[in-house]
């Protein structure tokens, strides 16, 4: 097996043990703690804290490093501007997630369960996705 | 209901070791719709660890779940349109955000990119209003 793609399994599966561990699965859960205004579920923001505490303490440690494990550099993002784009896309994210509950990642964690909502959102996740081109 | 916090903090940190995993091996953000965009664009062609990545995220996902009886559980009162409604602004937003929750929210804001705090906040704030006047108008 190639060393990069037994990389990539290793961090998709970790992703998936987090995502359930910690209730993101449950578009229930995600909708409870959108709902502050409501009975807000405060969970998941401890979701969040955790993960980015995380990668805040840990990415610098990281990029200390002249390369990564497999790999010449390491590829982060380009682009620092803030545009149009960045708000339009993120508020229309932001529409789609408080509708359903879901994000890419907890949906196809979902997948196999096979149930018709969660196949039904994956299909337009992957329409919307190629309908609009990377810039 | 302490419990819950804490069981959600450490998977939490285990997401976050998961980004930090595949920086340190791979040079790579965690980011997943920009892992999948990579996939649908290139087709055959695509990298082999962003397809062992959603392997990982796909197949555990459920091993994981079966094993701990941790199902997900879905709103019953949605229309089917709505849910397909939902995955194609999903789809069509991380595209023009160039990026989702885990791309903008896990890595962006780990690495203090002014792009993710602002794509955050802006999908924060919608995604709570879109639930209010869903469940309170």
């Amino acid at each position: 097996m190639r060393k990069d793609f037994l990389f990539g399994l290793i961090g998709g599966s970790m992703f998936a043990i987090g995502l359930v561990f910690s209730g993101m699965t449950k578009p229930n859960l995600i909708i409870d703690f959108l709902d502050v205004m409501g009975k807000w579920n405060p969970q998941l923001a401890f979701v969040l804290g955790g993960a980015v505490a995380t990668t805040l303490l840990l990415f610098p440690l990281v990029l200390r490093q002249k390369k990564p494990l497999v790999g010449e550099k390491f590829i982060l993002p380009s682009k620092t501007n803030i545009d149009a784009r960045l708000g339009w896309g993120a508020a229309i994210f932001g529409l789609g997630w408080g509708v359903a509950g879901y994000c890419p990642a907890p949906a196809l964690a979902n997948l196999l369960w096979l149930d018709g909502a969660t196949c039904l959102f994956l299909v337009g996740l992957v329409v919307g996705s190629l309908t609009v081109k990377n810039r | 209901m302490m419990d819950n916090w804490i069981v959600a903090s450490g998977g939490g940190v285990l997401i976050g070791l998961a980004a930090v995993w595949l920086l340190w091996s791979l040079g790579r953000m965690a980011g997943v719709s920009g892992i999948l965009n990579g996939i649908l664009d290139a087709g055959k062609h695509a990298e082999k660890w962003r397809i062992g990545f959603v392997l990982g995220l796909v197949g555990v996902g459920f091993l994981f779940s079966y094993l701990t009886h941790n199902q997900p559980i879905l709103p019953s009162d949605k229309p089917w349109w709505q849910w397909l409604l939902a995955g194609l602004l999903v789809g069509i937003g991380s595209r023009l955000a160039n990026g989702c929750t885990s791309g903008h929210g896990v890595c962006g804001l780990g690495r203090r990119a002014k792009r993710s705090l602002f794509a955050v906040l802006i999908f924060m704030s919608v995604a709570i209003l879109t639930v209010w006047i869903g469940r309170h108008v």
